[in-house]
């Protein structure tokens, strides 16, 4: 058996459920575009202040943006029972569960990654911050989806579960927005931003070694 | 090969059932019967793996299923009452990924005539959505040809199927059978195989 044709199968069918659902992708854009400028315009146009709020602002709207994609992770799967077949497939769960993450992470974080330059000249960045605050992203995203995909899981089947998901992560955002954030302010004032993305990488590593494998324990704990 | 031993079952500290002992072996076929709410689906689902009974052990070639959970599962087939079926995508894809993610190499060719053996081979290129509730059915039932797994679990399979696909289904159990295979099956409505493979279990509400 062959566990590489199945982590390929569902890499693919997930790439090609999510093109189906692109206008979620887009709404997401559109909303970190949105909160971005609002804190652009709530800045009355001092450039200097805006300048010097801008690796936050971007880092707080990515956040947010990407709070709101993780519903989608596992309920959908959860309705149409296809979850149940996930669980069942001659393959590790949790290599499953890192595939879903991943490609939740390209259609959700990435696109909004790609759009950061142009808002970073909107606020009116440097080239060597935008470098740094995309550095940021590129290394932080992947770990606010991987402990967004936590709360997915944890939440699976319950009430009102984007709230819970919202609530139970929250604190748990914390330390990569602190590093985040940071890196990206440290190119601003001319300090080095290698430390903490040092730190950055490191929350990343903990979390692909280990949240695939709590997912996969809680999926199996919501499904029984 | 599969094998229950004192299977036990609760739900909120009320008991389903207790001390199941079933033994089936290469190409025999159990009945699970039973009333609505005596557990059927319960069982069925303990039998997959889905869940944990509360108390006994399921062995498959002498093997508890907990130890080796891929090994068991690379051997299992298991279908719900409801077809687990992405909407969004074609008949064709739900097939071909549902097939993938058993491992099972199957060409076109072979999907194709697996469709058409079940009556959906005009809908190959058409999203399930649009397919009726008996036709979603055929489609997750659609497997089945390709499926050369030792031991199928099917929860309600016949449900929403036409009297067509109803034969069709029991022509395919009957032929998994012939090939040594063992189905376990939950059901309403009698069934259409040699009494001499067939075991029944009835549980009672």
């Amino acid at each position: 058996m062959n566990p590489w044709v199945i982590l390929k199968a569902l890499f693919l069918r997930e790439i090609k459920l999510a093109l189906h659902r692109r206008a979620n992708i887009l709404t997401l854009g559109y909303f970190y575009i949105m909160i971005a400028t609002l804190f652009a315009v709530s800045m009355n146009g001092d450039a200097k202040a805006l300048q010097s709020i801008a690796p936050s602002a971007l880092w707080v709207s990515a956040l947010f943006a990407i709070m709101l994609s993780l519903n989608h992770l596992f309920t959908d799967d959860f309705t149409d029972k296809t979850i149940e077949q996930l669980l069942l497939a001659p393959a590790p769960l949790s290599m499953l569960v890192a595939i879903k993450i991943f490609v939740q992470w390209l259609t959700s974080a990435f696109p909004l990654i790609l759009a950061t330059p142009f808002l970073g000249i909107q606020f009116g960045m440097g080239a060597a911050e935008i470098g740094s605050l995309l550095t940021s992203l590129l290394l932080g995203t992947p770990t606010l989806t991987l402990i967004g995909a936590i709360g997915a899981a944890l939440t699976l089947g319950t009430k009102g579960s984007s709230i819970l998901i919202a609530v139970l992560i929250f604190p748990l955002y914390i330390p990569t927005l602190i590093f985040g954030s940071s890196a990206a302010n440290a190119t601003l004032f001319g300090h080095s931003a290698e430390e903490a993305l040092v730190m950055l990488a490191a929350l990343l590593i903990i979390g692909i070694i280990t949240i695939p494998y709590a997912v996969a324990v809680s999926l199996r704990i919501a499904l029984e | 090969m599969l094998e229950l031993r004192k299977i036990t079952c609760q739900k909120n500290e009320i008991p389903i059932f207790e001390g199941i002992n079933v033994k089936l072996s290469a190409g025999e076929c159990l009945h699970i019967k039973g009333g609505n709410g005596s557990g059927k689906t319960s069982l069925l689902r303990i039998i997959a793996g889905l869940s944990d009974p509360e108390d006994g052990t399921i062995l498959w070639t002498g093997e508890n299923i907990k130890h080796d959970r891929e090994t068991y599962h690379a051997n299992m087939l298991y279908l719900g009452h409801q077809p687990p079926i992405k909407e969004n995508l074609t008949v064709l894809e739900n097939l071909s990924f549902m097939l993938a993610l058993a491992g099972i190499n199957a060409d076109y060719e072979q999907k194709n005539r697996a469709l058409k053996k079940i009556g959906l081979s005009d809908k190959i290129s058409i999203p399930a959505h649009m397919l009726s509730a008996g036709q979603k059915t055929r489609l997750a039932l659609s497997r089945l040809p390709s499926d050369n797994r030792k031991l199928w679990l099917l929860d309600e399979p016949f449900n929403s199927l036409d009297s067509v696909a109803i034969s069709c289904l029991e022509t395919l159990i009957s032929d998994h059978l012939t090939n040594n295979g063992i189905v376990v099956i939950t059901t309403h409505q009698p069934l259409k195989i040699d009494p001499g493979k067939l075991k029944v279990l009835e549980l009672s509400v």
